[in-house]
């Protein structure tokens, strides 16, 4: 009697246990992925950020806080956070406001909107030097198409990428050509999760269009809002290809080495870690140099996020209400 | 099969696996039998590259014994992706350096001093193009590598364009100047009612032909040190290029030509056309009557637009003389390298025996330049020893190694960068945006750099 019932607790024991191991072997590419690739290089590089090494020596050699204090007392760190936040106002709040707009122009069922979409989703998986190489052609102030447009309404086109006051707007615009069909394929999703009696309701209380936007639709795709706010402030901090793409061959010479002009006016945060990595043979650059100011630029990501949170939380809006759960003595019934 | 011999199993399949890829990941070397592997890196484009197979192709079949693994990469090139190669412990037993990230190798103990092994294959330095061998001796009297060719900044010229103006054509030994230049690309540019740029009704923006091309334009080097050279000149002087020079009255008076041929005269390709279409590709097409350029433009013209009618002078002079700008590409060995027997001996016939026709460059190796690897060779325009040869070896001539490594930061955004950008835009004159910049901007940054 004992045996018997012995038995199919130790089969049961064995099924959960060899679902637990198999559970476990799907997740483990992703987990030894995100251990080796992500979790490693980011504890080395914070121990690198101590250091001094220029790839080439056999190893390391340890400085403590020397490049940490340099950091902080570089003149240049400035100059290019304030071209990144620069790029920020610009590109960030355009890539928000154009994704909300091809949202609503496309998320409601009507002939040929799935083309639309496509087009507007194409961009975003395009190579980003591909799309920068490009886009300097067209925004080449002789007879480059954008140029041609901006005169065809008597306005005189700027030398686009070539005049310190409209480069990074220039690049600002292109990165939001880019990305709005991602922002756009978001906003769609959360607008079709707009209840319609909520829409309706608020007709029959007499708000106009305007009305139901602003306070129905908005407040319910305010996680999406606060979502792609976020995300595109943290990728904009990262801006680097772009930049190299189309400013690096046209005035300023060729590459990352000489790219962030014309006057040092679209040379980011990232772009200047990269420089100081390869470009520039100081006492204090390099590697270790490098690896604090991509601490010290995720440290300031953070603090930006951790506002973002902290502000812009108040205004989403998150559904709360649950469904009620069935009944214990109902579901045993059934 | 059982629970266990499924275990045994999969932990054997498991150990096979790793060990074909530390297999797969490990270099080449030399297995018992005496052979060895090189790794051997090579960039540029496909015409390039097969051009240094097809050289290679003789080392080959004599040396059966030395299996060559071509791989393509940047490192040569970009010296960024040869410092990562070496912090991966990944580089090439023998790759081709560019003359411009020559020394931040030597610098960092990258590639070996090939010294040792010239003298013990009894190959004499003298067989080599005497300013390129000793561009390339570093200070400590090593020489780190052998050079597989160099390419010359010359100019390039449209005959058509030529005849139609009734201008002689340029010299080819140089014995022009730059005002001569000058004023022949005023002559050679056309707006599209036929005015030349020196007529008072000539139109700049209707200009359907242009007088002239400079890469300076995007600024590269390449293009405006030769013209600084040929005015007294220079951003960096001193045997260790070192010294900052940008605010000489010479260097001011080079850049303001560059200004004023594409600024005042309207005659030569601004980076905003620069931008719009490459002066280079407008040359080849027709559209520009005179480039400034290395022999890539000969290979760009076969190409591209076989029928196009020209010819190839040597710089003009200035103030100073003529000068030039060449730079090299040299097969280098990494010191890390585990073979490097082997490696020399492809190097060595790649830089002897093999030489010429490497990438299209002009052999460093004794008189093959002027022989049918290159200026005798089929398909090549006439003038090349004038031309091409020649200005390699004038005094003021000048190439584009970084003894100190101080380029880098000096080109960048932090150093002349932006007042380059204010010349060639036409923001600034070449003395508002020059002078004071040695003091102010590039010697903190040379003080800095070391």
């Amino acid at each position: 009697m004992t045996d018997v019932a012995q038995k199919p607790r130790r089969r049961g024991r064995s099924l959960a246990s060899r679902r637990a191991r198999t559970g476990l072997l799907f997740v483990a590419p992703q987990v030894f992925g995100l251990l080796v690739f992500t979790a490693g290089p980011l504890v080395a590089s914070l121990g690198l950020s101590f250091t001094n090494w220029d790839l080439v020596a056999p190893a390391p050699t340890f400085t403590g806080l020397e490049n940490w204090t340099h950091l902080f007392a570089d003149t240049r760190i400035p100059a290019v956070l304030w071209n990144t936040v620069r790029f920020i106002l610009v590109g960030t709040t355009s890539f928000l406001i154009f994704s909300l707009i091809a949202a609503l122009l496309t998320y409601t069922p009507r002939r040929f909107v799935g083309v639309y979409r496509a087009a507007l989703f194409l961009p975003y998986v395009l190579s980003q030097i591909a799309v920068g190489v490009v886009w300097r052609w067209m925004f080449n102030s002789q007879s480059g198409p954008v140029t041609n447009i901006v005169e065809f309404f008597g306005v005189p086109a700027p030398d686009w990428l070539l005049d310190p006051a409209t480069a990074m707007p220039s690049i600002a615009m292109v990165v939001t050509w880019q990305t709005v069909g991602y922002g756009m394929t978001l906003y769609i999703a959360a607008l079709q999760g707009v209840p319609t009696p909520l829409l309706e309701a608020a007709t029959i209380d007499g708000a106009n269009r305007w009305q139901r936007f602003r306070n129905v639709t908005i407040p319910i795709i305010s996680p999406t809002i606060f979502f792609l706010t976020v995300t595109s402030l943290i990728g904009a901090f990262q801006l680097f290809d772009p930049v190299v793409a189309m400013t690096g061959a046209s005035v300023g010479g060729s590459g990352p080495a000489t790219a962030g002009g014309p006057s040092n006016s679209t040379r980011t945060i990232v772009l200047y870690m990269y420089n100081q990595m390869f470009n520039y043979d100081e006492p204090i650059s390099g590697l270790g140099y490098a690896a604090a100011i991509a601490w010290m630029l995720a440290m300031l990501i953070f603090i930006v996020t951790a506002v973002q949170f902290a502000v812009g939380g108040r205004f989403v809006h998150y559904e709360t209400e649950r469904a009620p759960r069935p009944r214990r003595r109902l579901r045993g019934k059934a | 099969m059982g629970q266990q011999h499924r275990r045994a199993f999969a932990v054997l399949a498991s150990a096979a696996a790793l060990a074909a890829i530390i297999s797969g990941c490990s270099s080449g070397g030399t297995p018992a039998d005496g052979s060895s592997t090189v790794r051997v890196m090579l960039w540029g484009n496909d015409q390039d590259i097969s051009s240094i197979k097809d050289a290679a192709a003789g080392f080959e079949s004599d040396n059966p014994d030395i299996t060559i693994e071509w791989e393509t990469g940047d490192c040569g090139v970009d010296y960024a992706a040869c410092k990562t190669l070496a912090a991966g412990d990944t580089l090439p037993d023998a790759f081709v350096m560019g003359t411009w990230g020559y020394y931040d190798a030597v610098r960092d103990g990258l590639i070996a001093d090939v010294t040792p092994f010239l003298e013990e294959s009894n190959v004499p330095k003298s067989d080599f193009t005497e300013p390129v061998i000793d561009a390339l001796t570093a200070e400590d009297g090593g020489l780190y590598g052998l050079p597989m060719g160099y390419n010359v900044q010359s100019l390039f010229y449209n005959k058509d364009m030529f005849d139609a103006a009734g201008l002689a054509y340029p010299p080819a030994d140089g014995s022009y100047t730059y005002d001569d230049l000058r004023e022949w690309s005023a002559k050679l540019t056309l707006d599209n009612a036929g005015n030349d740029a020196t007529a008072a009704a000539f139109n700049p923006d209707d200009t359907k032909q242009w007088g002239y091309f400079n890469f300076a334009a995007l600024p590269i080097p390449q293009g405006y040190l030769p013209v600084l050279s040929a005015f007294g000149g220079a951003v960096l002087g001193g045997d260790e290029r070192n010294e900052c020079e940008i605010d000489t009255p010479e260097t001011i008076e080079a850049f303001q030509w560059l200004q004023d041929v594409m600024w005042t005269d309207h005659s030569a390709i601004t980076p905003q056309l620069q931008q719009e279409d490459s002066g280079s590709n407008r040359w080849v097409n027709g559209t520009v009557a005179m480039q400034q350029g290395s022999h890539e433009q000969v290979v760009a013209v076969q190409a591209q637009n076989p029928d196009l009618n020209f010819g190839i002078a040597a710089l003009p002079a200035g103030p100073a003389g003529n000068a030039s700008l060449w730079q090299a590409h040299i097969w280098t060995i990494a010191e890390q390298s585990e073979v490097k027997d082997a490696a020399w001996e492809f190097v060595n016939y790649m830089a002897t025996t093999g030489s010429g026709k490497q990438m299209g460059l002009i052999p460093a190796y004794q008189d093959r330049a002027e022989g049918t690897d290159f200026a005798q060779a089929q398909g090549e325009p006439a003038d090349l020893v004038q031309s091409q040869i020649e200005p390699a070896e004038w005094p003021l001539s000048v190439t584009n190694t970084d003894p100190t490594g101080v380029w880098g930061v000096v080109s960048s955004q932090d150093g002349i960068a932006p007042a380059l950008e204010s010349i060639f835009l036409n923001k600034m004159s070449a003395e508002d945006a020059l002078t004071g910049l040695c003091e102010s901007t590039v010697d903190p940054l040379l003080a800095n750099v070391g």
